[in-house]
């Protein structure tokens, strides 16, 4: 019993002489549940203020459809956790800048209205049961967008669609046909035949409508085939994963601290440098299994198209660089083996979390998707899915490759900086 | 960045290892205060001094491991330091930690530390071979350095000292907590290396028998100074017939050494390690101190301790620093 309580007098003093460890044990969940509270607070959010940044903002195209589109757009923007934007720098949203808008990753997903739909509604051939080429309402996708973001816009906007498209059919056929039947009867009897004639909305939107939805990529984006949820997925834990390797190295540097050898190696003919490149380059190799291995599972078991397989590459490469990096700079950074990890899980979950790992940046509030920028791992998904789901090629992905080797270079320095013996 | 020094002199004087002016603060703490001290070609040179007394410090500056705070360190004609790849090369640093990879076997060691010394190929697979037969390891080559007994991970830290055949081998503490066997075995390297292969060593131990055994020459080092240099015989000699050093009265110090001065036993009498002790020397301690004893009684003055110092080396390390050496 006295040697049990000397030894845990002895660990708490040992604890008490490293408060850097004690701060990383106790900011540890404080930093997750803050982080995590402003990426996703407005997910579980009451009553979302329609317009702030929580709500799906969905950038609109109306052009030339006429009253109907305002009315499906009214509707929708009424709804729940939708914010219509219909205009851009004061004027009304064309076609081609709600595309150019989600091809450059502004908004996810937007709407494009067919000119001349309110006028197809009123076609006399409809109203008559003829068989008229239907219009298409665009949905312009971009492809590294979940579903769970697309979904909601989708459904609501065939619901509405069917409701103003439906009733406003329902009106028009009627009053066609009334014309056509009572023209004969007296004006008392008609008023009363058009009054019982009201509709009451149980019979609106039922039937084939002239009217559909479609979903679309924006121009430039090669990848028509949208992909499922684990497709997306598969870049952003990919992406944390390879980060995690930073642990790994803190522990295997202060082992070999702990192990005197480095007290050996300071004593040799050796620079810092070169141990510090020595010590990468196991891991970066070990990083790159990693990833194989990943796009492996995600290829074989769940079908992940990994499109042009040299961009694949290079990407890969910048990010193992990046991790191996990391690694190094925490470990220079860390006073104690206990710090220097429980840092490394902070730095990689929080990154993580804002880089886009676990859910859409672009369903963060707006500050926290600037911060997010400041971190590889958004950096490489971007990159991951410029690839993977939008098809690009080795000129679709230079510019996150390059900045993930600044970030490489970077940590690398402070690592190599950093670095001590013992 | 490591770089190539041109060398300090062109004169070869015999010195494998100089230190001069060295001093080493960490911040108020001066752990090394300026040591100036020469090891020359072939000697087996020890440095003893107590726990916390600067001796790691000096060892650790003399190795390359850090720059001194001020003064210049030379290897041969080479200055010496962090930086300085020509110098450390010529070194053969044994730490007092294990400083061995214990998931390697020996041989994956020692052909790591081979590598980092710059061999290669055959040359490092007939150095790898040769040190594990010099430390006695060449059967247990393959086992995992994990496995081995304290003593024989001692022997494999020495081995990777010794794969670049250094000019000088500094061996930090090498026998702590190593098995009589071992350490046989150690100081049977240490004499061999000397002697067979002119290596000149640098000795740091606690055991004062092993530097007795091992060293031409040993320096104690006590608050980050060198308070005593010689060999060890003539250390030894220094205390004549032995020493008795009491503790007394500071205040009474005049009268004491008045007293005691007079006897014909007595050699000389003069300031022990702190104020309130005296060291006598005497022809014979033990003869001596029934003199002593009667001398202070017949004086009325109070003697606090009393402890006769052999004519050893420990003797000379309590004499000059007060303190045992394994204090």
């Amino acid at each position: 019993m006295r040697v049990t309580l000397a030894f845990t007098i002895k660990e708490f003093l040992l604890l008490l002489r490293d408060p850097g460890g004690l701060f990383v044990l106790f900011m540890m969940p404080v930093m997750f549940m803050v982080v995590f509270s402003l990426a996703l607070g407005g997910l579980f959010e009451e009553g979302a203020a329609r317009g702030s940044a929580r709500a799906l903002e969905v950038p609109v195209a109306i052009g030339g459809a006429g009253e109907v589109a305002e009315q499906v757009v009214e509707q929708l923007d009424a709804t729940q956790g939708l914010a219509m934007v219909l205009e851009h720098d004061g004027q009304p949203l064309t076609a081609d800048q709600v595309a150019q808008l989600v091809a450059d990753g502004e908004y996810p997903v937007g709407v494009v209205f067919p000119a001349g739909l309110t006028a197809l509604l009123e076609d006399p051939r409809i109203l008559t049961g003829e068989q008229v080429k239907p219009l298409e309402v665009d949905v312009i996708v971009d492809p590294a967008t979940t579903a769970q973001v697309t979904g909601p816009l989708e459904g609501a906007l065939s619901a509405v669609l069917q409701q103003v498209v439906g009733r406003r059919l329902g009106e028009a056929g009627a009053a066609a046909w009334f014309e056509q039947v009572a023209a004969g009867l007296p004006a008392e009897i008609r008023a009363q035949l058009a009054a019982s004639m009201q509709p009451d909305g149980q019979d609106e939107g039922e039937g084939a409508l002239p009217v559909t939805t479609r979903r679309r990529v924006p121009p430039g984006v090669e990848r028509e085939q949208f992909p499922d949820q684990f497709q997306q997925n598969a870049a952003g834990y990919t992406v944390m994963g390879v980060f995690f390797i930073a642990t790994v190295m803190i522990e295997s540097i202060f082992r070999e601290r702990r192990s005197g050898a480095m007290r050996r190696l300071r004593a040799a003919p050796v620079g810092r440098a070169p141990i510090v490149i020595s010590k990468l380059a196991p891991f970066y190799v070990v990083n790159l299994i990693q990833i194989v291995i990943m796009f492996a599972i995600a290829r074989l078991a769940f079908g992940l198209d990994l499109g042009f397989i040299p961009a694949v590459v290079v990407v890969s490469a910048a990010l193992a660089l990046v991790a191996t990096g990391l690694g190094i700079a925490l470990a220079g950074v860390a006073r104690s083996e206990t710090q220097g990890t429980g840092l490394a899980v902070i730095v990689v979950l929080t990154t993580s979390a804002l880089g886009g790992v676990m859910v859409p940046r672009f369903i963060m509030p707006e500050a926290m998707q600037q911060i997010g920028n400041i971190t590889p791992q958004a950096w490489a998904i971007e990159a991951y899915q410029d690839v993977l789901v939008r098809g690009q090629g080795l000129s679709g992905i230079w510019l996150e490759a390059g900045v993930l080797l600044i970030f490489a270079a970077v940590f690398t320095a402070v690592g190599v900086w950093r670095f001590r013996f013992d | 960045m490591l770089a190539e020094t041109a060398p300090v002199s062109s004169a070869d004087n015999g010195t494998q290892l100089r230190a001069g002016g060295v001093v080493h603060r960490y911040g108020d703490l001066t752990a090394v205060d300026d040591v100036t001290l020469e090891v020359r070609r072939g000697e087996v040179f020890g440095l003893l001094g107590p726990n916390g007394a600067g001796k790691s410090t000096l060892i650790s500056i003399c190795s390359g491991m850090f720059e001194p705070t001020a003064g210049l360190v030379t290897v041969g004609d080479r200055q010496l330091s962090p930086t300085t790849r020509a110098a450390k090369r010529r070194i053969g640093v044994v730490p007092q930690d294990i400083a061995l990879y214990e998931k390697l076997s020996g041989r994956q060691n020692l052909r790591f530390f081979g590598r980092v010394y710059g061999l290669g190929g055959r040359r490092l697979r007939e150095r790898v071979e040769a040190v594990l037969e010099v430390v006695g390891l060449s059967d247990r080559g393959n086992d995992q350095a994990g496995t081995y007994s304290g003593g024989m991970q001692r022997r494999l830290n020495l081995a990777a000292g010794l794969l670049h055949e250094p000019e000088l081998l500094i061996l930090d503490e090498p026998t702590v907590g190593v098995d009589p066997q071992s350490r046989n075995h150690i100081f049977d390297n240490v004499e061999r290396l000397n002697r067979d292969q002119g290596v000149t060593i640098v000795y740091t131990t606690h055991y004062m028998e092993e530097a007795e055994r091992l060293c031409d020459r040993v320096a104690i080092i006590d608050h980050g100074k060198i308070v005593a240099l010689d060999s060890p015989r003539a250390l030894i000699e220094s205390l004549g017939g032995g020493v008795i050093q009491i503790g007394i009265d500071p205040a009474q110090r005049a009268q004491v050494t008045e007293s005691l001065s007079s006897l014909a036993s007595v050699q000389a009498v003069g300031p022990g390690p702190d104020e309130k002790s005296l060291n006598i020397e005497a022809s014979s301690a033990r003869h001596a101190l029934v003199d002593v004893m009667q001398a202070m009684n017949a004086a009325a003055l109070e003697v606090e301790t009393v402890r006769i110092l052999e004519p050893n080396l420990e003797s000379v390390f309590l004499r000059y620093t007060g303190r045992s050496l394994r204090d």
